[in-house]
């Protein structure tokens, strides 16, 4: 069974509008092209479109660029898309990172941990205000590219919570994936 | 007297091309062609080949046109320099800016725009070849494009046009009757309502004239709606078994 | 006049200043709770006119010109003609080029520079009407066949924007139609200084009437305010044989057939007020 724009689903005797479906004379009508699901416990019918737009939802990993870092607390992050989703992200892209969530040992000093310009990949742990909030506090989170503060390079990745400018040798504090320098997992 | 008009344009009830007076086009519709657009729908309505591809909704830029409450629709409009008879120029001309226009606002009544507040959606339409009626077989691809994109909207948007050619109220004008004939009356409808969002008139009618014209318009937009559900069934109860 | 007394609701709702979009909701719920009382913000009916004024002959240099006022609007046409030769489908007729514009010093809301689409469509809807309902003969433009006829031009320019642009840019390029004279014609040459007796051949007389939806209500000529906050918007290009040749509607929101077909009767009258005060 599928549902198309303008279809209708149902009455509203038997289920409330929900999701992606709106209420019209009676009837409740899908908005989307999509599989219409029905919630018998809330008795609400909520459609799920084949073509989803993705929303920043709590639990969703992005992939992110820190714009600036506030000392000693605060990173802001502009979002720059949803890990394995290849749209654009619909929602207001901009997230913030607390110290406190970057990892699960005390920081000392936020700027030790990232920094202007990373790319990093973080759990959204709040999204009921904008912006979000993110935090990067398990094993794959964290940054995955990272340029030398100096010569403006990207940075390898030398060991544990170290990356090192090839170019002049200039030893970085991260906190990084498991998955730095590495393209395909976004 | 206009050189190039033909002299009749109904014999013996049948058009130029064959039709009667309250005939359709024969109408193509695809959705889901360009791989790269969030959506996207391609168009044949007799000799019209429309291409419509949707982006978004995604950032805003520039960022102060941006709107703090919903989403901003554009709508592009656009004829490839090789649709019409003598070479059009390229890039828009006042034609192609009022068209965009009137069909963003058809398009703006029935998207749930304040779901995405801060954000563009953008609808791209480019009309290949043209022979009349464009503005009517834009909407329908540029709504088919926005479903594809699962986009939420009320309804799908339907048009068609009616006119008056000899005398006569016909249904969907083609190039020479839209040229020499006596009125053209393009309607969008939403079919879930039937309220008009596209209405533009030009040339003569009288009062009972235009309520025939008004009718029979919606009457073909609604043809027109069950051709747009029926693509859209299609393409997407494949995928669903596939699937599964 | 008569509303110039009643313009306190007005200048309450003008106290907030607009350009933003959130401050225009603020407007249309006042507005709205005025029109759920039966009235508007300048204290007309639903389908009334403001005070119309029309003056012509005001530029001496132009072939024809006119000034139009509806309430605070205010546009002023000018016909100028020149030879050309003929589009090469109609050898035998003359043309007619009509052109409006949005000038900054209407409106703060009007930019310099290329027109926007506004300006385009406003432009665009008022050819349509002058053009579908025939407003010149244009074979009596012609001077000799597939070789010299005159050109019409009409440019309208907006001096202040109060609303509904549309009707009295329409009245207002009729109106300067009805006021040009042919120059005196010299050797192919024009003579502009010397004014024949000859006027145009004006064969109809459209004119367009404008309606805007705000909510539920529907309003005839929408002023600034109403403007500023309406959903929808319909103009009706109506000829002196109540026939109509032109239809443009505008704006996000919609409109329910009956409600078109009733507003179309309305139109027709209300072309019938519009066409007195071009004294045919």
């Amino acid at each position: 069974m599928i549902t198309i724009t303008g279809d209708k689903i149902c009455t509203l005797e038997e289920f409330l509008p929900g999701e992606n479906t709106y209420e019209y004379d009676g009837e409740v009508i899908s908005t989307v092209v999509g599989i219409p699901l029905k919630d018998f416990s809330t008795r609400k019918v909520h459609v799920k479109p084949f073509n989803e737009i993705p929303i920043i939802k709590e639990g969703d990993k992005v992939v992110g660029k820190i714009v600036d870092v506030k000392y000693p607390a605060i990173a802001l992050v502009k979002i720059i898309k949803i890990l394995n989703k290849k749209r654009f992200v619909a929602s207001i892209p901009y997230g913030v990172l607390y110290v406190g969530n970057i990892k699960n040992e005390a920081i000392i000093d936020i700027r030790k941990e990232i920094a202007y310009g990373d790319i990093i990949i973080a759990k959204v742990i709040y999204a009921g205000k904008v912006p979000v909030q993110l935090a990067t506090n398990e094993e794959d989170l964290g940054v995955i590219y990272a340029y030398c503060y100096n010569c403006n390079l990207p940075l390898k990745h030398h060991e544990e919570n170290k990356l090192i400018c090839e170019n002049c040798g200039r030893i970085e504090l991260r906190k990084i994936s498991k998955y730095y320098g590495r393209g395909d997992i976004i | 007297m206009k050189i190039g008009k033909p002299e009749r344009m109904i014999i013996n009830g049948k058009r130029l091309d064959g039709r009667g007076l309250y005939d359709l086009r024969p109408i193509k519709m695809r959705v889901g062609v360009l791989k790269n657009a969030d959506g996207s729908s391609y168009l044949e309505w007799g000799g019209n080949k429309i291409l419509c591809a949707v982006h978004g909704p995604r950032e805003l830029h520039p960022k102060h046109l941006a709107k703090p409450d919903k989403a901003m629709l554009r709508c592009i409009y656009s004829m490839a320099t090789f649709s019409v008879k003598e070479r059009k120029k390229p890039g828009p001309d006042r034609r192609s800016i009022e068209l965009s226009k009137v069909i963003r606002e058809a398009l703006e009544n029935v998207i749930f725009l304040h779901l995405f507040p801060q954000t563009v959606i953008d609808v791209y339409i480019k009309v290949l070849q043209s022979d009349g009626g464009t503005r009517c077989a834009s909407i329908v691809a540029a709504s088919l494009a926005l479903a594809d994109a699962g986009i939420p909207m009320k309804d799908l948007v339907s048009a068609c046009a009616a006119g008056k050619v000899d005398g006569e109220i016909v249904l969907d004008l083609f190039e020479i009757e839209d040229n020499y004939g006596e009125a053209d009356l393009p309607v969008a409808i939403v079919p879930k309502t039937g309220e008009i969002v596209l209405l533009q008139m030009d040339g003569n009618l009288t009062k009972d004239e235009f309520k025939k014209a008004l009718d029979l318009a919606i009457s073909g937009a609604m043809k027109v709606y069950e051709l747009q559900k029926k693509t859209l069934y299609e393409r997407y109860g494949e995928r669903y078994e596939t699937e599964r | 006049m008569s509303y110039r007394r009643k313009l306190c609701m007005r200048d309450m709702v003008n106290v907030m200043k607009p350009k933003d979009e959130i401050l225009a909701n603020l407007k249309r719920n006042f507005i709205l709770d005025i029109l759920k009382k039966g009235k508007r913000v300048d204290g007309r009916k639903f389908y009334e006119y403001r005070s119309i004024e029309v003056q012509q002959g005001v530029i001496k240099k132009a072939e024809g010109s006119a000034l139009v006022k509806i309430g605070e609007t205010e546009v002023l046409a000018g016909v100028k003609l020149s030879i050309g030769s003929p589009y090469p489908d109609t050898p035998n007729e003359g043309a007619l080029i009509i052109n409006t514009e949005l000038i900054p010093l209407a409106s703060v809301a009007f930019e310099p520079g290329p027109p926007d689409e506004n300006s385009i469509e406003l432009s665009r809807v008022v050819d349509r009407a002058l053009r579908e309902g025939e407003v010149l003969d244009l074979e009596g433009l012609c001077i000799t066949e597939g070789e010299k006829v005159w050109l019409v031009y009409v440019d309208i320019y907006t001096l202040n924007y109060d609303g509904n642009l549309i009707d009295a840019c329409c009245l207002a390029a009729v109106s300067a139609l009805m006021d040009a004279r042919f120059p005196k014609l010299e050797d192919d040459k024009i003579i502009y200084e010397e004014k024949t007796s000859k006027r145009l051949p004006i064969k109809n007389y459209p004119l367009e009437v404008t309606y805007a939806k705000i909510g539920e209500h529907i309003v005839l000529d929408p002023c600034y305010e109403e403007e500023e906050i309406m959903d929808a918007r319909i103009t009706f290009g109506i000829k002196q044989d109540d026939t109509i040749c032109a239809i443009q509607k505008g704006g996000r929101g919609s409109f329910k057939p009956d409600e078109i077909l009733n507003l179309y009767e309305d139109a027709v009258e209300k072309a019938k007020f519009l066409r007195s005060f071009l004294n045919i």
